[in-house]
């Protein structure tokens, strides 16, 4: 078979046959579920061209040791945006969690709202004087939390997984 | 079916999607959705779960839509992306990653599951066909399943999903075709060339 015969994508014809009869039988057997094709499309509502993304922190075991959650089902996540840092605990129970959170930032008081969304609905609260927050009873699943603070840019995390 | 433009093509949809074009983004949907699904299905999981990863893949894309510099990278970056969350929700669940890379001996079919996917064939030479590539090594199963999804795979992009080193995964793919083609060949079929499209079974 010389490279002439296998085209842009380095298959043979023969290949090519072959695998093009393997991906229609695949779509007989095993297809993609049309309700999927739509949600897929539907996702885009959850676009924010507007937002900063804030990176999402892996951290040593000596931190996490010093901030461990309060119980076994709970996990911790952080995030940071520059010197802008966001620590959430979520805590897992029958398909719901509880979100406990704090918005440090160095260079001034923290103060705005937090809104946790999930593919389905927002929830947003306040952020207390020390930068706390709280939402409970949220569904599990991947969701998203944002920080407004009056006129400074809005700031995201990226989609995790909540549960 | 992606055209010899079809790279031009992604820049142009990235670029609408980015600025708020809907369509634009129905358009990088139904070109993926299947692709993003047969990554999830490779790697055996169930429609919940396939489910979860083609979501989760897109709303990874969603948040970086201004940031995708190369287009042309795009399905490599959305096999691997679907890969990792692929490889999350088996880790989450506490199953094994199956890392046969090497191992192009016969698989055990799942006979329950061969036997539901052929009820649903009309043509003989489709059920034989899909028996025999239901009896490939896992690893083959994965990367052919991803390849058949795609519209014109190139190396790269495949190579960037299931971290094969560029160079090793024409020879892969080589002795998966060829071993599925010799499981045809011992089961008394002959696959020729091609057939009328797959119809589905009548009840």
């Amino acid at each position: 078979m010389t490279d002439s015969t296998r085209g842009p994508s380095g298959l043979d014809p023969a290949d090519l046959e072959l695998l093009e009869r393997l991906g229609a039988i695949a779509a007989v057997v095993d297809p993609v579920p049309d309700h999927l094709r739509e949600m897929s499309r539907a996702l885009f509502s959850l676009r924010d061209p507007d937002v900063e993304l804030m990176i999402a922190v892996e951290v040593d075991t000596d931190r996490l040791e010093s901030v461990r959650g309060t119980s076994p089902t709970s996990r911790m996540h952080f995030f940071e945006f520059g010197e802008l840092s966001v620590d959430v605990e979520l805590t897992v129970s029958g398909g719901f969690c509880d979100v406990v959170g704090v918005v440090a930032d160095p260079a001034g008081s923290v103060s705005g709202s937090v809104t946790l969304d999930t593919t389905a609905a927002s929830f947003t609260t306040g952020l207390d004087g020390d930068g706390r927050f709280e939402l409970r009873h949220i569904p599990t699943g991947m969701c998203r939390l944002s920080l407004e603070r009056g006129s400074r840019p809005k700031v995201s995390t990226p989609w995790f997984e909540a549960g | 079916m992606s055209q010899p433009d079809g790279h031009t093509d992604l820049a142009t949809l990235l670029r609408a999607a980015s600025e708020g074009d809907q369509e634009a983004w129905n358009a990088i949907t139904d070109r993926f959705t299947s692709l993003l699904w047969s990554v999830a299905r490779s790697y055996r999981l169930g429609s919940d779960d396939a489910e979860d990863v083609v979501q989760n893949t897109w709303l990874r894309l969603l948040e970086n839509l201004t940031r995708i510099d190369n287009p042309e990278a795009l399905p490599g970056w959305l096999a691997t992306t679907a890969r990792r969350e692929a490889l999350g929700i088996l880790r989450r669940r506490g199953r094994t990653v199956l890392t046969r890379d090497e191992d192009l001996g016969v698989d055990l079919a799942d006979p329950a599951s061969t036997e539901l996917d052929s009820a649903l064939l009309e043509d003989e030479r489709d059920v034989e066909l899909w028996a025999s590539f239901a009896k490939l090594p896992e690893r083959c199963q994965q990367l052919l399943r991803v390849l058949m999804a795609c519209d014109r795979p190139v190396y790269a992009e495949v190579s960037a999903a299931f971290d094969m080193p560029i160079g090793s995964i024409g020879p892969t793919r080589m002795r998966c075709l060829a071993r599925l083609r010799t499981l045809v060949a011992e089961s008394g079929y002959q696959f020729d060339g091609p057939l009328d499209r797959p119809r589905e079974a009548r009840s």
